[in-house]
């Protein structure tokens, strides 16, 4: 195979594509998720199986707003995008980033919901409704967005650590990883403007999230039955 | 202290106790297997049959119940959404 890891680091083109293949799997795998959530959640009408598919539903949707704008990036939208010019090819790419950003944003507080056991509806729409403000208001700040995702994911992150260490089992560890794996791939950006290599790094990290989850996910279906 | 069982737990239980038995049964075994009392029990059952989970079936005036193709699909379900509320940790 000629692909090197290091073509990567040096190649834009090379780069947008690895990121795009990274995000159509993660479509694949977070909607699989929310679809064994939304199962849960019709068998046994337990509201925190709602929120558990509401999150991976949303996370599904973000990755595909994602790969859409990559899409259109690719086939050279990117300078009306970039350059913030109001032509009616920019329209689009706007609003999707903006649904991309809302979703990722309800992904993360969905699971957040779910994970500290909030209960009371008020609650939860609170919750919403400031994830939802916070979500729109990081359409110019890339950073602040990244930083706020990390810290809703640092719940989910505490949370699957602490079951891991009280069962040790393989499976819970590699949820807790997977989550981790989102937390580091928003983190870092913390430091990707004095570093560029942190991006693919970031994507690559993201991709090793994405496989323990579809792991996991495939030792759950593909269970023996007795 | 054990955790209360949700509703969806005992029908798992019941239909699994079923299930275990060859996937026929007396209501005696479900009412001691399924440590419930025979009033909820009538409850269960009665809802389980509705549901098309299990049905009943006379033989030599006894009443037996039997798990259908939908319980044991239930129970496969219930399995994999167990072992995916594990692995989350949820």
């Amino acid at each position: 195979m000629s692909f090197e890891i290091s073509t990567l680091f040096s190649d834009p083109q090379a780069f947008r594509l690895f990121s795009t293949i990274v995000q159509a799997l993660g479509i694949v795998v977070a909607f699989m998720i929310s679809y064994l959530g939304f199962k849960a959640y019709k068998l046994t009408n337990d509201r925190k199986y709602k929120y558990f598919f509401y999150g991976f539903l949303f996370l599904s949707l973000s990755f595909l707003a994602n790969v859409i704008l990559n899409i259109l990036l690719r086939l050279g939208y990117a300078k009306y995008f970039v350059e913030k010019r109001y032509t009616p090819y920019i329209a689009p790419m706007f609003g999707i980033y903006y649904f991309f950003l809302i979703a990722v944003m309800l992904a993360y507080v969905s699971l957040a919901i779910v994970y500290s056991d909030i209960k009371k509806p008020n609650k939860i729409w609170l919750f919403y409704f400031w994830t939802f403000i916070v979500g729109v208001y990081t359409f110019r700040d890339y950073l602040l967005f990244n930083m706020f995702s990390a810290l809703l994911l640092s719940f989910v992150v505490l949370f699957t650590f602490e079951k891991y260490r009280e069962s040790r089992k393989k499976n819970q560890l590699a949820i807790f990883l997977a989550f981790l794996s989102l937390f580091l791939f928003h983190f870092l950006v913390i430091i990707e403007k004095y570093a560029t290599i942190i991006l693919p790094i970031r994507y690559i990290i993201l991709l090793a999230g994405l496989v323990l989850l579809l792991v996991t996910l495939l030792k759950i279906h593909g269970r023996k039955k007795k | 202290m054990a955790e209360r069982r949700s509703k969806h737990e005992i029908i798992y239980d019941i239909l699994n106790l079923i299930s275990q038995k060859g996937g026929k049964v007396k209501p005696t075994h479900i009412l001691y297997g399924g440590n419930l009392s025979h009033d909820r029990l009538k409850k269960y059952l009665h809802e389980l049959i509705e549901a098309g989970f299990i049905g009943a079936v006379e033989e030599k005036g006894k009443i037996y119940y039997i798990i259908t193709d939908k319980g044991y699909k239930f129970i496969e379900e219930f399995k994999k959404i167990e072992e995916m509320t594990t692995a989350f940790g949820i």
